[in-house]
């Protein structure tokens, strides 16, 4: 393709030569004759991409906020140079370049090769692809140009951030120890003694009874009954609603980060963890335990988006089947803009569920966007009180989460 | 040790602007830029300053003719009254090249000044053009003041027309500077855009220099000197027979041919230390201490100056034999000599000279073009560089063993 340049140079070489030919001038003439002839000289030298670009990235699986490191090997493999090229690799931009940059221009001889490394911030969870690399020819004197695609493409997806809960779990008012629906009597990690086995050499030393050791002469390991396995059932809010506030902090944001750190801590323990999503429909991951489901909630949580109004009332509704008695819920909701909320919080917890609301204030989220009056904040802040006592009242547990507040320092306030 | 060494290495070569305003390759592209543009002058200065003989003949040799000269202007100038720039800086009574040195030294300052203006902060800036319009307020006012007041302490009160021509004392600054302007602007112009870095003024500069060659030659053209002689010197209408480089060029066409390339090489090279510059100044900083980048950063600039060098011969060889393709076209038509077609062909090239040459200079230009189709140069190159690394290589791998 010709450049701006090359056009300009075209035809004012041009018009020099017929304005020369018109008044018999031999200079005006001779200068377009030289500005054609440079732009046909430098006709003989193009660039390719006939390159060999490989990408490699150590991790396509991230957490938010996490770097990646990303490396480009490029090599002429023909028999000519390459000539000026610049080599673009492609960012989604929501990524942000931490160290290094993402293009480079060079000019490589036959079987040269060369390498760039730069590294990526991913601020905001989600599925994205890095690619395709964009290598573009420019002449050396900017004459002509030539654009192609290498369809190389990397796809890496940021999990939300998982924090660690683990002591604000243990002194908060949330549900520690629960009696849900299925009650393994098998061995496993807990307190309560089950039998008596033979020691294996993967054993605890500290788990061998002496006593029988002394009765028996063999050394023997004290069993303990694995501790009930609960199903945990996380709702988490997707509506149009849970946009509100900055790109960063928002209550999607916030709860998926959630969700994820509360899974994860109760899978930690063995326990099954459940997923549910609504917005535009509903989306139900069913109780599994293991790294598997932490997997699968993770790549659920990355993926989900703001958007529709489905009320809570209907997603409760449809969960009531599948939801085993007893199950301890938790419902991380800015509980905005739906009227159900207080009926699907007395059904749930009418029917002996431990209830746990974990609630992002979004008029506080507001406020880093936009200007909120004094007055209409305090209203607006009263209502949502009135709203989380109302639902208090139907014994759920409820944390107002600010936007400044840790999560782990968030589940220290429960109120119920 | 080694290790020490290969830091210390590292640290002196990075892709920093104050490093590269100092890489030979960059500083060659700006000196051939410079060069270019001070022979330029000088060419132009020949071919375009000297006023018609019957101009002189009917005037004298110091009269004003608008020709590219400044001297001239100057000397009539100064005739109407003293100037404020010594002789020596503004050339006069100076002749040829010579004339020239007290101009380019002033650009150089002017450039160097203005460079170092627009390094300034903003306020400093603010605060310069404020005294500069200061001091020319207090060159036009005091002195107009002063001879006023002082005449009417002799002379009574009296309104100050006598004394108003000390308001126009900058006008004569002015015109003096218009004068050498109109010569040395696009050489200030082109300092500016080599050694500031400004594409814009080296385009500028450009673009002057063809608006004076086509005034010239709008000015010289057959039917204007026929009606308005302002003693500008017109250019032979035919270019002679080739008598340089083995009969290809004549002295004319060599001369003019030579504006042409020097106008080519000013631009491109000015323009190529630019653009590497810039390119270097977006990168950022962990990458302009990347070896990688470091290393093409030199590989595009080693190519790109054999390819300034390869492409301007290049063309000027093209050129050249462009514009000696229709002498060869006669020739090859006169071995055809007796068909009525060959006939006509010869007749019409040798009886529109202008025409034939151009047309026939265009046809060789199409066809230098469309061998980018027959003959696979980069293919050949490539296989010539391949060649010459595998030979480095053996080089390097005996000397090792040895």
């Amino acid at each position: 393709m010709w450049t701006r340049k090359a056009a300009i140079m075209l035809a004012g070489g041009i018009s020099l030569i017929l304005v020369g030919m018109m008044i018999s001038n031999f200079q005006m003439m001779i200068i377009g004759l030289t500005f054609i002839a440079f732009i046909s000289i430098n006709g003989w030298i193009f660039g390719h991409s006939e390159l060999e670009i490989s990408r490699y990235v150590p991790h396509s699986n991230v957490y938010k906020g996490e770097l990646i490191e990303v490396s480009l090997t490029i090599t002429n493999k023909s028999y000519r140079r390459t000539q000026q090229l610049e080599v673009f690799d492609n960012v989604p931009h929501q990524m942000k370049i931490r160290r290094g940059i993402n293009q480079i221009r060079l000019n490589l001889g036959p079987g040269q090769t060369t390498k760039i490394d730069y590294m990526l911030r991913c601020p905001l969870r989600g599925h994205y692809s890095v690619g395709p690399i964009s290598v573009r020819f420019r002449n050396a004197f900017g004459l002509f140009m030539n654009e192609s695609r290498i369809d190389d493409v990397c796809d890496i997806t940021v999990f939300p951030q998982v924090r660690d809960v683990e002591d604000a779990m243990l002194r908060a008012d949330v549900p520690k120890m629960y009696t849900g629906a299925t009650t393994l009597r098998t061995p496993g990690p807990g307190m309560e003694f089950y039998s008596l086995r033979e020691y294996l050499s993967t054993d605890s030393l500290r788990s061998i009874n002496w006593k029988a050791f002394a009765r028996t002469g063999d050394l023997m390991v004290n069993q303990k009954t694995r501790d009930a396995v609960t199903d945990v059932f996380v709702i988490l809010d997707t509506r149009e609603v849970s946009r509100i506030g900055t790109v960063l902090k928002n209550p999607l944001e916030m709860g998926a980060s959630a969700a994820a750190s509360i899974s994860n801590h109760f899978l930690k323990r063995k326990d099954s963890v459940a997923m549910v999503t609504y917005g535009n429909k509903m989306d139900f991951l069913p109780p599994d335990t293991g790294d598997k489901q932490h997997y699968k909630i993770l790549s659920r949580l990355a993926s989900v988006s703001p958007s529709g109004s489905m009320p809570l009332q209907a997603v409760t509704n449809a969960l009531a089947p599948r939801i085993s008695r007893g199950s301890p819920v938790f419902i991380i909701s800015s509980l905005e803009g739906d009227g159900t909320t207080l009926p699907a919080i007395r059904n749930l917890s009418g029917n002996g569920h431990s209830v746990t609301i974990l609630s992002p204030s979004s008029i506080d989220l507001e406020r880093l966007v936009s200007r909120i009056p004094r007055m209409s904040y305090e209203v607006l802040k009263l209502e949502r009180q009135n709203r989380l006592t109302a639902v208090s009242g139907y014994g759920a547990q409820v944390i107002d989460w600010m936007p400044d507040v840790e999560l782990s320092q968030a589940l220290l306030q429960s109120r119920g | 040790m080694v290790e020490m060494k290969e830091k210390s290495e590292e640290v002196t070569e990075t892709l920093h602007i104050p490093v590269l305003r100092r890489k030979w390759q960059i500083v060659v592209l700006q000196l051939v830029s410079t060069a270019s543009l001070l022979l330029l002058l000088k060419r132009m200065s020949e071919i375009y300053g000297p006023c018609s003989d019957q101009f002189v003949i009917d005037h004298s040799e110091t009269s004003w003719c608008p020709s590219y000269e400044h001297t001239r202007g100057l000397m009539w100038l100064s005739n109407q009254g003293d100037l404020y720039i010594p002789d020596i800086l503004l050339g006069i009574g100076q002749t040829g090249t010579l004339s020239l040195i007290g101009p380019l030294l002033m650009c150089a300052l002017a450039a160097f000044a203005a460079d170092r203006f627009w390094a300034l902060s903003h306020e400093l800036q603010t605060k310069i053009k404020q005294g500069t319009w200061i001091a020319i307020a207090a060159w036009m006012f005091i002195p107009f003041v002063f001879s006023w007041v002082i005449s009417m302490v002799y002379d009574g009160l009296h309104f100050p027309w006598d004394h108003i021509g000390h308001l126009f004392s900058p006008l004569g600054l002015l015109l003096e500077l218009i004068f050498l302007g109109i010569v040395f602007a696009p050489v200030l112009a082109g300092l500016i855009g080599i050694w500031g870095l400004s594409k814009r003024s080296i385009s500028w500069a450009v673009g002057y220099y063809i608006i004076v060659i086509a005034f010239h030659s709008i000015l010289t053209f057959e039917p204007v000197l026929s009606e308005v002689d302002l003693g500008l010197r017109p250019l032979p209408t035919q270019i002679g027979e080739g008598s340089m480089f083995w009969g290809l060029v004549s002295p004319l066409a060599a001369s003019l041919l030579g504006i042409a390339l020097l106008i080519l090489l000013f631009m491109e090279s000015g323009i190529a230390a630019i653009s590497h510059l810039e390119y270097a100044s977006s990168l950022p900083e962990d990458a302009k201490r990347d070896r990688e980048y470091i290393r093409q950063f030199n590989n595009l600039v080693n190519s790109h100056l054999l390819q300034l060098c390869m492409v301007v011969g290049l063309v000027a060889i093209t050129t050249a034999l462009a514009l000696a393709f229709d002498d060869l076209m006669i020739s090859l038509v006169g071995v055809f000599e007796g068909s009525q077609w060959t006939g006509q062909v010869k007749e019409s090239l040798e009886l529109q000279m202008t025409y034939g040459k151009v047309i026939s200079a265009g046809l060789f230009i199409l066809v230098v073009a469309g061998m980018r189709f027959v003959v696979p140069w980069q293919t050949l190159s490539g296989y010539f560089e391949s060649a010459l690394a595998n030979l480095r290589s053996t080089d390097s791998v005996e000397q090792s063993d040895n």
